[in-house]
């Protein structure tokens, strides 16, 4: 499987708000997750990925193909599901995913009849597939946008902030179906949950303001903060000036007490504990770390 | 709060470009709106800024824009819940009433700010571009009088209903569909103008004053309409007040159902979610996806594009407004009744052709709603549903995305189609008319009409995909067509190959089909649709894919989009568009000779500048035609080779004989010779006028023969198709062979074409004082009677028919030939019809002479169901006439079946062209209708008299003369032949018919002795009444020997006047032979129906029994009749009753049937007269007038029942 080589991307809307700002990124087969805050420029590259925006300036290539120029022949290959998308209000699940089958191509009617019903399986909607959309709530259209996006078996799988709005469960048998395509495919996921991205993907990429600030393997860029995170629960009143003073990566309540996580070379004492990095460490470490300068 | 609220409308509005470009567009239109409007419509003699013009052009314009209402007026408060700012907005402090008040009152000001463009349009259109020296002085207070008192209150109930129901539903769609029902209000208030017999509710109900306004000044002189500002009284004013009140109780109501909540009552089940089910699918986990196959072939996106439009067909057809939309349709298919070719209020059989007519026509603005609407509607329904994410990224190729949604849109059109064809045929069977005719409505709605839907679809994509703006688009298609046509209209310019959509198809005719009209009109229908498909294409490439709305970058995208595949097709379409379009060039410009109507319109105003002096020259006049015509109607060629001996009756010799080739290009004279020896002068050639200098002058009486040849040459196809030589009803004139001297017919008769042009006005008919245009009958110029001989062939299989008597017929080969010789003298005026006739034949004896007649109807085959009628018509006619005014001159006469083209009857010597719609078809109930194909037989055999013995004088009243006496003739017979109540309600449908008509008459309404060639509701309608009305004041016997002295005197053959003078009789010269017979004391009455205008309205009338003897009744009258005279500018002037006037009283019978058990002439000598009526039954009710003698306007009003005082 060819890898997803993205080169300089740039893109600036018409506000002046950088979105990509020279992004280039190596996507290989397998789950890639995508991580970074709200208006990071997550769902600007996905959609500039999924043909569907122009860029300023830079390159993507899958194997031969310019993602950029020949969108017919990325659309064949793709499959994709928006951050935030409707469905026709009055036709049914089974009727709808037909019909978009036939639109990527699927005319061989048994063949098509077939996937429509396994991915209505896969995706737990067998059962309201004569049901018109309009009734769906919001996980279960989630599912129907997940099983639109399997149609055609893609050869790159975008999925943009898949898992909000699906129960624990739901999210489970997703993330199971994710991998089990990933095991061949090119799959981009874009997320804000730290977590998913540490239980799924083989490979990472942490965007902010339209810049990648990190990438590779999640295990490698722990390892690379191994012993440079320490913790501390502190006083409500305090937080100000651990702020001032540390680079403060995480704070969270426990027990309604703030502890801090603090990314430092060297040990600070004053109470500090060395912690085990998690990836989100990771991920607040170059958000912050990088805001701070 | 409401101030604040109002502010942010305002403030909001104020930021919206949209708000700027509607004011723009309002602008625009109403500078050239006059001109748009009134093209069609003669303005002359108002000027284009007379307030009553500028009143109805605004009130057209405000409901042409109610569009803009609904888009201003419909959102805001839908806007908060579209953007779901209801939440936030609903928990703030704000009363319901400051909410809703501040809304409205802030958009109903931007709503009258952009429409203040109208006015102010109109005037810069006024001030600016069309400066006239003959328009009035600009007054700003004609402009403003009428949008406030007119506009406004459109503007104010538009804009409630449209702000409550947005309010209310909460859905766009409602602020849309409603347009709809506005339409429906308003062809419901059209068909009832056109169809009632009142029209004050007609003038109460119309929403947009325009008909109102109409109504309410029709009996204004025009000098009141030319000046006076239009007051808000009466009838306007009510309409007015009505329309506001709904507006304001369209606003009660909205205010009271309006809930201040986000939540509101929902009925369960559609929006609820599915129940789910906890459990897992088990067996899912297991499923190993399939690897489909995946084909992006031609023919793979073959199946895409029909899956997709059958998708979008689907989708369109399950929308509740749709449904809504094809309801109003259907509705006003039943409102409407279908106007099935009524004749004198008898329909016609429904045919087939004529309701593919009626159903399009009453259902074509549903049609053009549902294109432009769902045309918006597909292409944003992914971007409306936020599916577009999904949608854009399909690999389906631009093309089949775009197409097919248009696909779907053309298959709704169809299904539409279709039902309208199902109720069409289900209207005949109920009608018992069992002759489906299946292909002519195949090809009338899908050869016909479908390419048009299909090219206004196209457009409608084309500019949604380029605009990218709904809203805007779908004005963009409205006005498009304006702006398009427009210049083009101005310029006179109306080739079809630059005229959008091309050419039209002729008339359906049952005789000739579609006739040749259809290679043409295929030909630019294949040009223009793959013209539209190239927009169609590059429509695909530029439309918006994906989040990238800027024209920069779907410019630049287009590049990539546009693939070689692309490219090609486009090539190829584009090939077509070329090929077809050279091909039509040729046929038109290169085999034909094109001109545009403006060069046309120019050549016929050269014509008359050039040549009218030339009238001065004394002719010769033609004494006898010769002719062998060949016609070859497959081909639609014909030779005609003839002679004509030309005599000089003048009193002064000839030195020049002119002769004018009938203007066609099509028509050629391949020589054209004299017995004599001629100089020939082609200086007018150009014109087809060649003028022959005699060497020897042709002295009075003496004579001179002309011999000529002359073809006519189809090749191929031509813009706008004549109708000469067709395949089947070829139906040629004299004025289609040489023609002597000046053609009048070429002049031009539009009153601003010839003000353009620098011609004089055309005054109508010449006065009837002018002496030189007296001796100027109304058949030909100054011809006499003719000596006429004719040999035609033509096809084996088509009979040709001409005047005279048939001498002899034979067939040649593959050609029939027919012999036709006059036995007598007759008019110039002939005509020879070709066609597959079948024919019937009788014959008629005079009864006291051996006179006879042969009796023949030639008729299409399929069209029998009247010939009886017209026969009987023919016989009982020849035998009144004769008997009353004179003997019939000739020894046969003939019902010849004509195409629809020219759809009327016409009367020649001995034979009378009856057009294919006129009689053939009518489907005459003799309880409820008039015979009206008896009748009309009955009036063009009477124009054998008046026409052909007596030829009217080419004077004001010459129609007096000819239509009003053939009427009143024909009405005779129709006494003789059918109960009485026929005559009556002949009487009163021409009685109601001039009432009506009057009211739109732009000119004078002339009284019936002077009037113009244009006035046909005076001369048909009210000159049957009038004389109806003297035979019934002074007898039939009397009337009659008026009009047979008049015949003696006057007649062209022998008559004791006409035969001293060169003049023709005017109808001033009838007059003194109906006073003749008219008592002293009767006179007045002739005054009143001939040479004056007189009109009667009955302001009241009471009834009441005053006493009552046993079983003598006396019942207590009291009526004010007015009485007014039209003077000689068109002002009405009150004048002195003192008429006599019949009252009838009615009782009931024992069946409760109405029986007049009293009826009597009055002589009323005062307005107000109170009467005393002795009757001998229990009076049920007291007529004034009751058989409409005296044409009383509201005659609806002219009957009482009688009060009883005692018991």
């Amino acid at each position: 499987m060819n890898n997803l080589i993205i080169s300089n991307l740039s893109k600036t809307y018409a506000n002046g708000v950088k979105a990509l700002d020279n992004v280039s990124l190596q996507i290989p087969t397998g789950l890639f997750g995508l991580l970074g805050p709200n208006g990071a420029g997550k769902s600007s590259l996905m959609r500039t990925l999924a043909t569907l925006q122009e860029a300023d300036g830079g390159t993507v290539m899958l194997g031969d193909t310019d993602v950029l120029t020949q969108k017919n022949e990325v659309r064949q290959m793709l499959g994709y599901l928006p951050q935030e998308f409707g469905l026709y209000p009055k036709v049914s699940a089974e009727v709808l995913l037909n019909h978009l089958a036939v639109l990527k191509g699927l005319i061989v009617r048994k063949e098509r009849k077939e996937i429509v019903k396994n991915l209505l399986h896969k995706t737990n909607l067998y059962e309201h597939r004569k049901k018109n959309l309009e009734g769906y709530s919001g996980g279960m259209k989630q599912r129907f946008g997940i099983a639109q996006a399997l149609l055609s078996n893609p050869k790159l799988i975008i999925v943009d902030e898949p898992t909000a709005g699906l129960d624990p469960a739901e999210r489970n048998r997703f993330h199971n179906l994710l991998c089990e395509l990933g095991e061949n495919t090119i799959v981009i996921l874009s997320t804000h949950i730290v977590e998913d991205v540490k239980e799924l993907c083989t490979q990472m990429a942490v965007i902010n303001r339209g810049r990648v600030l990190l990438t590779g393997r999640p295990a490698d860029a722990i390892d690379q903060i191994k012993g440079k995170i320490y913790s501390k629960e502190i006083a409500k009143t305090e937080l100000e000036s651990y702020h001032k003073k540390f680079n403060v990566v995480a704070e969270r309540l426990y027990l309604g007490k703030p502890i801090i996580h603090i990314h430092s070379e060297i040990d600070p004492g004053g109470g500090f504990k060395s912690v085990a990095p998690s990836l989100e460490d990771v991920y607040f470490s170059q958000i912050f770390g990088k805001k701070r300068g | 709060m409401l101030f604040e609220i109002f502010k942010f409308e305002i403030k909001y509005r104020a930021k919206r470009p949209e708000t700027y470009l509607y004011f723009i567009i309002v602008l625009l239109f109403a500078v050239v709106a006059v001109d748009f409007i009134f093209h069609g419509e003669e303005l002359a003699p108002l000027k284009r800024n007379s307030p009553y013009v500028i009143a109805r052009v605004m009130g057209i314009v405000s409901a042409l824009f109610m569009i803009i209402s609904s888009m201003i007026m419909g959102v805001p408060v839908l806007r908060d819940f579209e953007h779901q700012m209801e939440s936030l907005l609903f928990v703030n402090p704000i009363k319901k009433r400051d909410y809703l008040l501040g809304r409205f009152i802030g958009s109903f000001v931007v709503l009258v700010g952009i429409y203040c463009a109208l006015p102010l349009g109109m005037m810069l259109g006024d001030l600016l571009f069309w400066k006239e020296s003959s328009s009035l002085p600009f007054h700003v207070w004609a402009y403003l009088q009428p949008f406030v008192f007119l506009i406004l209150p459109t503007l104010f109930f538009g804009g409630s209903i449209f702000f409550v129901s947005g309010a209310l539903s909460r859905k766009l769609i409602v602020v849309y569909t409603q347009g709809f029902f506005f339409l429906l209000v308003y062809m419901f208030a059209i068909s009832l103008a056109i169809g009632a017999d009142d029209l004050f509710y007609t003038a109460l109900v119309e929403p947009f004053t325009f008909q109102t306004l109409r109504i309410a000044t029709h009996e204004w002189s025009i000098e009141a309409r030319q000046t006076e500002l239009i007051v808000v009284e009466g009838v306007l004013l009510y309409n007015r007040l009505i329309w506001s009140g709904i507006g304001l109780v369209a606003l009660l109501i909205g205010f009271n159902r309006f809930q201040f909540s986000t939540v509101r009552a929902r009925k369960s089940g559609k929006a609820q979610a599915y129940m789910e089910d906890e459990r897992s699918d088990q067996a899912s986990d297991s499923l190993v996806l399939p690897n489909p196959t995946q084909r992006f072939d031609p023919w793979a996106q073959l199946r895409q594009l029909l899956h997709h439009s059958i998708f979008g067909f689907m989708s369109v057809v399950r929308e509740v407004p749709f449904w809504a939309i094809v309801l109003c349709g259907m509705g006003t298919l039943v409102l409407n009744s279908f106007n099935l070719g009524t004749v004198h209020g008898v329909n016609s059989y429904p045919t087939t052709f004529i309701l593919v007519g009626e159903l399009f026509e009453l259902t074509v603005l549903f049609f053009l709603s549902i294109i432009i609407f769902y045309s918006g509607e597909l292409i944003w329904k992914e971007r409306e549903l936020k599916m577009s994410g999904v949608y854009d990224a399909l690999p389906m190729s631009d093309f089949v995305s775009f197409a097919g949604k248009f696909i779907g849109l053309m298959m709704v059109c169809a299904l539409l189609i279709l039902t309208l064809i199902l109720a069409g045929m289900i209207f005949q069977s109920v009608n018992g008319y069992f002759k489906y005719e299946l292909d002519v409505y195949l090809t009338g709605f899908f050869v016909e009409i479908f390419p048009f839907l299909f090219l206004l679809s196209v457009l409608s994509f084309f500019f949604q995909a380029l605009i990218n703006h709904k809203f805007l688009s779908h004005l963009v298609v409205l006005i498009f067509p304006v702006v398009i046509t427009l210049p083009l209209k101005l310029l006179g310019w109306d080739h079809s190959l630059y005229s959008f959509g091309g050419s039209g198809l002729s008339t359906y005719s049952d005789m000739n089909g579609y006739g040749h009209s259809i290679e043409g009109f295929v030909w630019s229908k294949v040009y223009w649709i793959s013209f539209s498909i190239v927009l169609l294409v590059l429509a695909s490439v530029f439309i918006v894919r994906g989040i990238e709305t800027s024209w920069r970058t779907r410019w630049h995208q287009s590049k990539s989009r546009m693939t070689s595949s692309y490219v090609r097709s486009l090539s190829l379409i584009m090939g077509i568009f070329i090929l077809t379009g050279g091909y039509i060039f040729f046929n038109t410009n290169i085999l034909n000779t094109y001109s545009t109507s403006a060069s046309k319109i120019a050549y016929r105003a050269d014509y008359e500048k050039t040549l009218k002096p030339l009238t001065e020259l004394r002719q010769p006049t033609i004494a006898e035609v010769k002719m062998e015509l060949e016609l070859y109607p497959a081909a639609r060629d014909f030779t005609v080779e003839g002679s004509y001996l030309l005599v000089n009756h003048s009193n002064s010799s000839i030195e020049q004989i002119h002769i004018q080739k009938y203007p066609d290009d099509q028509m050629n004279i391949n020589y054209l010779e004299f017995d004599r020896p001629v100089n020939s002068d082609f200086t007018y050639d150009n014109y087809g006028y060649l003028i022959y200098h005699l060497e020897n002058m042709l002295a009075p009486g003496d004579s001179i023969l002309m011999s000529f040849k002359q073809t006519y040459n189809t090749a191929g196809f031509t813009e706008g198709s004549t109708s000469i030589v067709v395949n089947n009803g070829t139906f040629l004139e004299n004025l289609h062979f040489p023609t002597l001297g000046y053609q009048y017919d070429i002049e031009l008769d539009d009153e601003s074409d010839r003000r353009t042009l620098g011609l004089p006005p055309s005054t109508g008919l010449a006065d009837r004082m002018a002496n030189s245009t007296k001796s100027n009958n109304a058949l030909s110029n100054s011809d006499n009677q003719i000596k006429f001989e004719m040999i035609i062939s033509t096809d084996s299989s088509q009979t040709a028919v001409t005047s005279g008597q048939l001498l002899d017929q034979w067939i040649d080969g593959s050609r029939s030939f027919f012999h036709y010789k006059m036995n007598k003298p007759m008019s110039n005026f002939y005509s020879v019809l070709s066609a597959e006739y079948q024919s019937i034949s009788d014959r008629w004896s005079e009864p006291t002479l051996d006179n006879s007649v042969d009796l023949e109807i030639y008729y299409h085959k399929g069209h029998e169901n009247n010939l009886g009628r017209m026969m009987k018509g023919m016989k009982s006619a020849l035998s009144y006439y004769s008997e009353n005014f004179a003997p019939y001159p000739y020894e046969q006469l003939r019902i010849v079946e004509s195409p629809i083209y020219k759809n009327r009857a016409q009367s020649f010597p001995g034979m009378i062209s009856f057009s294919e719609g006129v009689g053939f078809i009518l489907d005459i109930n003799d309880e409820a209708d008039v015979d009206m194909a008896f009748y009309i037989a009955a009036h063009e055999v009477a124009h054998q008299w008046w026409g052909h013995l007596i030829h009217p004088a080419k004077v004001k009243g010459m129609d007096m003369l000819s239509e009003s006496l053939a009427q009143y003739s024909a009405l005779m017979v129709l006494k003789n032949e059918y109960p009485e109540e026929k005559v009556y309600q002949l009487l009163n449908q021409q009685a109601n018919k001039y009432l009506k008509r009057r009211t739109s008459e732009k000119s004078l309404e002339r009284p019936l002795i002077e009037v113009d060639s244009n006035q046909e509701y005076i001369y048909y309608s009210k000159g049957l009444v009038s004389l109806f009305t003297l035979h019934d004041f002074i007898s039939e016997d009397s009337v009659n020997s008026a009009l047979s002295s008049f015949i003696k005197d006057w007649n062209s053959f022998d008559g004791a006047i006409k035969s001293t003078t060169d003049n023709y009789p005017t109808a001033a010269d009838l007059m003194p032979y109906l006073r003749h017979v008219t008592p002293d004391s009767l006179q007045h009455v002739v005054d009143g129906l001939f040479e004056t205008v007189t009109l009667y309205e009955l302001e009241g009338l009471e009834a009441e029994v005053m006493d009552q003897q046993g079983d003598s009744f006396e019942i207590g009258v009291s009526l004010d009749l007015q009485k007014q005279v039209i003077d000689s500018v068109g002002t009405l002037v009150p004048a002195l009753v003192n008429d006599w006037i019949e009252i009838a009283v009615f009782a009931k019978d024992i069946e409760g049937e109405a029986q007049i058990i009293y009826l009597k002439k009055h002589l009323l000598t005062s307005n107000k007269v109170e009467l005393s009526i002795t009757v001998d039954q229990p009076p049920y009710r007291v007529r004034i007038d009751p058989f409409n003698k005296m044409m009383i306007k509201n005659a609806k009003k002219n009957e009482v029942r009688p009060k009883v005082l005692l018991n």
